[in-house]
């Protein structure tokens, strides 16, 4: 989600002429715009590496948020009791 | 990222106009010439219709008692809730309790050992569970069937050969399979752990026949299953007070989670869907906004050619 819209913002930016180009953020997004989404390839593995550390990320944080909501109750919670 | 957040909430772009637009449609309002005291009068009997309505309605619900049956009340139970997993400490008594009580009369031929590993029992325990029943297989090299011990592919033992056998048993009632119990009867869990623990006298000018019990939550009243649970009628091995509405509760538990495996993760991935649809929710609500953002701030005239 976010690659297309920073990079429509480029565009934008780039008619504009005042003030914005000394912003860090601007500078910031000018270099994302080279290194990653200005060449398609570069771009297909932003998205591919991106959501690979989106899923695990996301993952881990809600199955963690879960786990703490059911603390207790679940197998993993009481196995120990019953493992030789 | 916050850069772009400051520049949408600069741009004014999520934010709402709804009174520029309540102002356009009050031109065309039927009641914008009412009188103050018309305005009350529709309001006060507004407020009432609704009132009315909703005391009507919670009355309706909290009495039921045009049915023939008593309905079961709604119990606490663990796994209540959008977020609550079952508690496996109770489904491993309940199995307990299915073993020694339910599996003497009901059959459970739906389940098998293996969903125990991971549920209730380690692997190891779920293979000495399904060695300790007898299972018919065949046929060897000399075609005839014999008996092994049962292994973790094997469904729960059914007492009964078939279902006639079953009934001519149990006086003409056939106890039912257990395996989806809970999905198949109108209150699920709750109408097992009502019926299993509201058994009590008939009331005046009701006769029982031989073999039938009176159970206000069973369809008629007279259920041919008698009272199976009293206090310490099972035991527990995790020394938890075996009393009569402890082992309903876990059995009750046991049985809904035979009918919904899936239960647990289920809750899982629908917190996860939902927090990724609200995540898209709001980008798809930003994202229309900021395409008719350019029609809504533009003011668009016709202007006819003016005639030579």
């Amino acid at each position: 989600m976010p690659s297309f819209l920073i990079s429509l913002r480029v565009c934008g930016e780039e008619q504009k002429t005042s003030g914005l180009e000394e912003s860090s953020s601007f500078q910031l997004n000018m270099a994302l715009y080279e290194l990653l989404f200005k060449r398609t390839s570069t771009l297909a593995l932003t998205v591919v590496v991106g959501a690979f550390v989106f899923e695990r990320s996301f993952d881990v944080l809600i199955d963690g948020i879960f786990d703490k909501i059911n603390e207790g109750k679940q197998w993993k919670d009481i196995k120990k009791n019953y493992e030789t | 990222m916050a850069a772009c957040m400051r520049r949408i909430c600069g741009a004014g772009l999520l934010k709402s106009n709804h009174g520029i637009v309540l102002q356009q449609a009050n031109k065309y309002s039927s009641s914008s010439t009412w009188t103050k005291s018309q305005k009350a009068l529709c309001t006060t009997a507004g407020v009432l219709a609704g009132g009315v309505a909703a005391l009507w309605y919670t009355l309706d619900r909290s009495v039921q008692a045009k049915d023939l049956i008593l309905h079961p009340p709604e119990q606490d139970w663990p796994h209540k809730g959008l977020l609550s997993t079952f508690d496996h400490a109770s489904l491993r008594r309940g199995y307990e309790v299915y073993k020694q009580v339910c599996a003497a009369c009901h059959s459970m031929q739906y389940v098998r050992y293996r969903e125990l590993i991971g549920v209730t029992h380690t692997e190891e325990e779920a293979k000495a569970e399904a060695a300790e029943i007898m299972v018919e297989d065949g046929p060897d090299d000399t075609g005839a069937m014999f008996k092994r011990p049962g292994k973790l592919a094997d469904s729960f033992p059914s007492p009964y050969p078939n279902e006639a056998a079953a009934r001519a048993a149990n006086n003409g009632a056939y106890p039912p399979d257990l395996s989806y119990v809970t999905a198949a009867r109108h209150g699920g869990e709750d109408y097992v752990f009502a019926l299993l623990t509201g058994y009590c006298d008939p009331p005046a000018g009701v006769e029982m026949q031989e073999g039938q019990y009176f159970n206000p939550y069973f369809l008629g009243g007279a259920i041919g299953m008698a009272q199976a649970l009293y206090n310490e009628s099972a035991e527990y091995t995790d020394g938890t007070p075996a009393s009569a509405s402890q082992l309903a509760k876990d059995v009750a538990s046991f049985l809904r989670w035979c009918s919904e495996p899936e239960h647990d993760t289920r809750k899982r991935t629908g917190l996860k869907a939902l927090t990724m649809i609200s995540v898209f929710f709001a980008v798809t609500l930003f994202w229309k906004r900021h395409q008719w953002s350019s029609l809504k701030s533009t003011k668009i005239m016709y202007v006819p050619r003016k005639k030579m």
